[in-house]
């Protein structure tokens, strides 16, 4: 069957079983392979991406319910080549990942909270991601979100004026 | 006509004469009014013993799970409360960033094994069941103030044809669904709706 969405801003038809998960369509079928499979089980958080602006985990997402829709995956995160989204700078300065491997699910549900919760506390993160990562990065995580919503919020002020 | 026949005719006719105006009229009375008494006593024993397998199905954990009387559902037939920090949120369907969709979605995940079902959702927190008695959980099962305005017959109708309460006898592999079978279901809610919807009630408001 014929599903067409947009990712990253690119309009894309893929041919392919409408229950098969998004992130297999994503990683072999779009050859994106920022989204990572963990646990496959929607348990870690690894394949966390987003759908019109909604987090879920695509291991657990059929592709059928990415139709008509705009995917957004770590490769788009960023508005433009030039400029990085306030999780990515964030990341870096903070300097967060040890094996990396299950960072971009992290920096996806990270970008979703930040929108949603524009100053967000410890127990606004802790309560709200729920990613896991082995290598106990979550300390720097923490504050790394601090620190991208305070990016988010000079770069709001920024346009504003 | 003979003589036997005629006889007979007329033994009959007193009978009857006899029967109608000798009995008094309260005794009369009595006995219109007794016969459904009886009647409405054996009706609401039918109706309560369907209750209580109605009760058995809300206990179970494929439903109750989902209807916590606090902010986070429950999980298994451990019932241990729910992985991952959810949350109930403003809308019984999650927090601001993880909602219930983030990974459940509107059938069973044959893939990850996620379970799901069309609107897939917390009850709202003035039907949560779990840790209460059972005449508390018949009590807000039936209050319309607390079940969203639901008659009995609207009740019925939602646990007989609701896909969410149906996904309890199909929730997927390494789930047991709700041990009372469904016909068993169906057959107790007819009971109970048509012998008056009663409910048990605590002690002391007898």
């Amino acid at each position: 069957m014929n599903i067409s969405f947009k990712i990253n801003g690119k309009a894309v038809t893929v041919d392919t079983d409408p229950m098969t998960p998004l992130l297999w369509v994503v990683r072999d079928e779009l050859s994106l392979k920022g989204t990572k499979y963990g646990c496959g089980k929607a348990l870690c958080g690894a394949c966390s991406l987003h759908v019109d602006g909604e987090l879920y985990r695509s291991c657990s997402l059929p592709v059928k319910y990415a139709e008509n829709k705009n995917v957004t995956t770590i490769e788009g995160l960023s508005e433009n080549e030039n400029e990085l989204h306030p999780v990515q700078q964030a990341w870096m300065d903070i300097n967060v990942p040890q094996c990396g491997y299950c960072q971009p699910g992290f920096m996806m549900a990270a970008a979703k909270l930040i929108e949603e919760i524009p100053e967000p506390t410890d127990q606004d993160i802790k309560e709200n991601i729920s990613n896991i990562c082995r290598c106990g990065t979550h300390p720097r995580i923490i504050k790394a979100v601090k620190k991208a919503a305070q990016l988010k919020q000079s770069q709001k002020v920024q346009s504003d004026e | 006509m003979n003589t036997k026949t005629g006889n007979t005719i007329v033994i009959c006719f007193l009978m009857l004469f006899a029967l109608v105006f000798s009995r008094p009229s309260t005794g009369y009375s009595k006995r219109v009014y007794d016969i459904p008494l009886v009647k409405n006593e054996d009706k609401k024993e039918k109706s309560l013993r369907a209750f209580q397998t109605i009760l058995e199905v809300l206990k179970d954990p494929r439903c109750i799970n989902c209807h916590p009387t606090g902010d986070r559902p429950r999980q298994g037939d451990d019932q241990h409360l729910h992985l991952f920090n959810v949350s109930r949120g403003e809308s019984n369907n999650g927090g601001p960033v993880q909602k219930c969709n983030t990974c459940h979605h509107k059938e069973n995940n044959n893939y990850s094994n996620v379970p799901g079902a069309p609107h897939w959702s917390l009850a709202p927190k003035s039907m949560g069941w779990f840790g209460l008695t059972d005449e508390e959980i018949a009590k807000r099962l039936t209050d319309p103030e607390q079940n969203g305005g639901r008659s009995p017959e609207d009740l019925v109708h939602h646990m007989k044809h609701d896909s969410l309460v149906l996904w309890g006898w199909d929730p997927g592999k390494g789930r047991t669904p709700v041990k009372v079978s469904f016909n068993e279901f169906e057959k107790a809610l007819d009971e109970w709706l048509e012998n008056g919807a009663h409910i048990p009630t605590e002690k002391a408001d007898n």
